[in-house]
């Protein structure tokens, strides 16, 4: 579905990502692991079309999309909750969904998205006309993927949906990351938080300074030495 | 007296706040300050002269020409000079926006000749008396007419989707963008958004006061003074700094000496900077965790 093939990616003079390569099929859970800085986050920002590779390759369902602009990107079917969440701070939580839903055109459809993201979401019904600034880290995690289904996505890109927040609402954000898979939406995940990553996650790929450094599947990464020590804590 | 005074600062405010909402819409989705801001001011008063004179349009038609000119004027502005510098260091943002003032000054020379002109329309010197305040139609006009424009520019912002898409890319452009939103599209709108509102202060004016290529400088100096009040990208802030400004320079000109009337609005801004230099009526939101 998604193949991303020998991208190289440059902040100024960093060489971010190097030669990286690595596929998503159509109804996994892939998710890349590595520590801070690894590039990550360029990956995924590479993939929606903010960053720019400067050679390499990419391509969804066959279609060649590594310099398309982000609206067209979108249109095709991908969509992001980014790091940091992004939400729009000023807007309503209701406005957001729309914002997320920007390349739909029909109201109707709209509004079934946005009833559909208030039922894997119901905290996000109750908050529906309320400025997104002012709800909790974790709603705002949940207004970010909800805003993200909007666009009806084929492949969800989720960037760290775990950060900051308390471990129960982490296990919550998983179980419906989960559902949001069964529902049919392949989904890519970033995490720093690698047991719980490798608990709903079919494949994973690590990243060490802009490598693939290990690919494999759940139970191979989960019984890998070397991620035992570097992520899982050890023994 | 007072309230005499209190209406002309009335009128100045909503000049200001017609002028600075452009400006203030432009920072804040393509986060550059437009010193080019007072020459489309001056544009739109000579198309409003020119429609009239040319067409011998009536003084309606002849703004909304105008109006017309200058939100194809933003169109081709952002296309030309504000899309080509996208990316670049602020200080060659804002030395190309200075060059651009220049050359638009230029411009207005060249066509419309280095002499002020005088826009007689036929209700320049109609006024009405209400309780011992005296209201000139045309500045009565400028009153409504912005009213009307600030009402229509709120519910376009919040509720048609492209001004949805504005606020959007105003609060976050790379979020905008991965939601995507189209954002040259966006900002093309906002300039020419931006074009057609001071385009139509210049019009507004243009019947009151002299029009000349370098109408805009002094215009625009002041223009800053009411953004950085309201705080840059700030569309309220604008609003209420323009009033404020323009009553403040209203009041002081009239009670206390009209020498102090340029003083106004560049006090104001000092003491805005030294005070709340992030603008009256910014608020800064936390991010959460």
């Amino acid at each position: 579905m998604l193949k991303v093939e020998n991208i190289n990616v440059y902040y100024e003079r960093i060489h971010a990502l190097k030669n990286l390569s690595l596929e998503v099929k159509q109804g996994e859970i892939v998710t890349i692991l590595g520590a801070n800085g690894a590039g990550k986050t360029t990956t995924l920002n590479s993939i929606i079309g903010v960053t720019r590779a400067k050679s390499g390759k990419i391509s969804f369902q066959g279609i060649d999309i590594t310099t398309a602009d982000p609206s067209k990107i979108v249109e095709m079917g991908l969509a992001i909750s980014p790091e940091g969440r992004k939400i729009f701070p000023k807007m309503t939580v209701y406005e957001n969904l729309e914002m997320g839903a920007y390349v739909l055109n029909s109201p109707q459809r709209i509004h079934d998205n946005i009833m559909r993201a208030f039922n894997y979401f119901p905290v996000l019904r109750e908050r529906s006309g309320q400025i997104s600034s002012t709800l909790s880290g974790g709603e705002q995690q949940m207004l970010a993927i909800a805003r993200a289904l909007m666009a009806n996505p084929k492949l969800l890109l989720l960037d760290e949906p775990s950060l900051g927040l308390a471990p129960l609402l982490v296990k919550d954000i998983f179980r419906i990351v989960k559902e949001i898979n069964k529902d049919g939406v392949t989904v890519m995940l970033v995490e720093q938080n690698a047991k719980q990553a490798l608990q709903i996650a079919h494949r994973g790929y690590v990243i060490e300074t802009g490598r693939v450094f290990l690919e494999g599947s759940r139970e191979e990464l989960i019984n890998d030495k070397r991620i035992i020590d570097a992520y899982l804590g050890g023994k | 007296m007072f309230f005499q005074h209190l209406f002309s600062g009335i009128v100045l405010g909503c000049i200001y706040t017609l002028f600075s909402l452009g400006l203030t819409l432009i920072y804040g989705i393509l986060g550059l300050i437009n010193f080019a801001h007072g020459e489309l001011y001056m544009f739109g008063a000579f198309l409003a002269f020119y429609a009239a004179l040319l067409f011998s349009a009536n003084y309606f038609v002849s703004t909304v020409l105008a109006t017309v000119g200058m939100v194809v004027l933003g169109f081709v502005i952002e296309k030309a000079v504000f899309r080509p510098l996208r990316g670049y260091h602020d200080t060659n943002i804002i030395l190309s926006t200075i060059g651009l003032s220049i050359f638009l000054q230029n411009v207005g020379i060249l066509i419309f000749g280095p002499d002020p002109v005088r826009f007689a329309t036929t209700f320049a010197d109609i006024s009405l008396t209400f309780a011992g305040i005296t209201v000139g139609l045309q500045r009565l006009i400028i009153v409504v007419v912005t009213v009307i424009l600030i009402i229509a520019l709120h519910f376009f912002s919040q509720k048609t989707r492209m001004g949805k898409a504005m606020r959007a890319c105003s609060q976050d452009l790379t979020a905008a963008r991965m939601m995507g939103i189209n954002v040259n599209k966006v900002t093309a709108f906002t300039v020419m958004i931006g074009a057609g509102l001071v385009g139509i202060g210049g019009a507004l004016v243009a019947p009151l006061y002299l029009v000349s290529p370098i109408m805009g400088i002094k215009a625009c100096s002041k223009a800053f003074a009411v953004v950085i009040l309201g705080g840059l990208g700030n569309v309220p802030g604008a609003i209420m700094g323009g009033f404020i400004v323009g009553i403040a320079e209203s009041l002081t000109a009239g009670m206390v000496s009209s020498h102090l009337r340029d003083v106004v609005p560049f006090l104001v801004l000092v003491f805005a900077l030294l005070l709340k230099p992030e603008g009256l009526f910014s608020k800064h939101i936390q991010e959460k965790v």
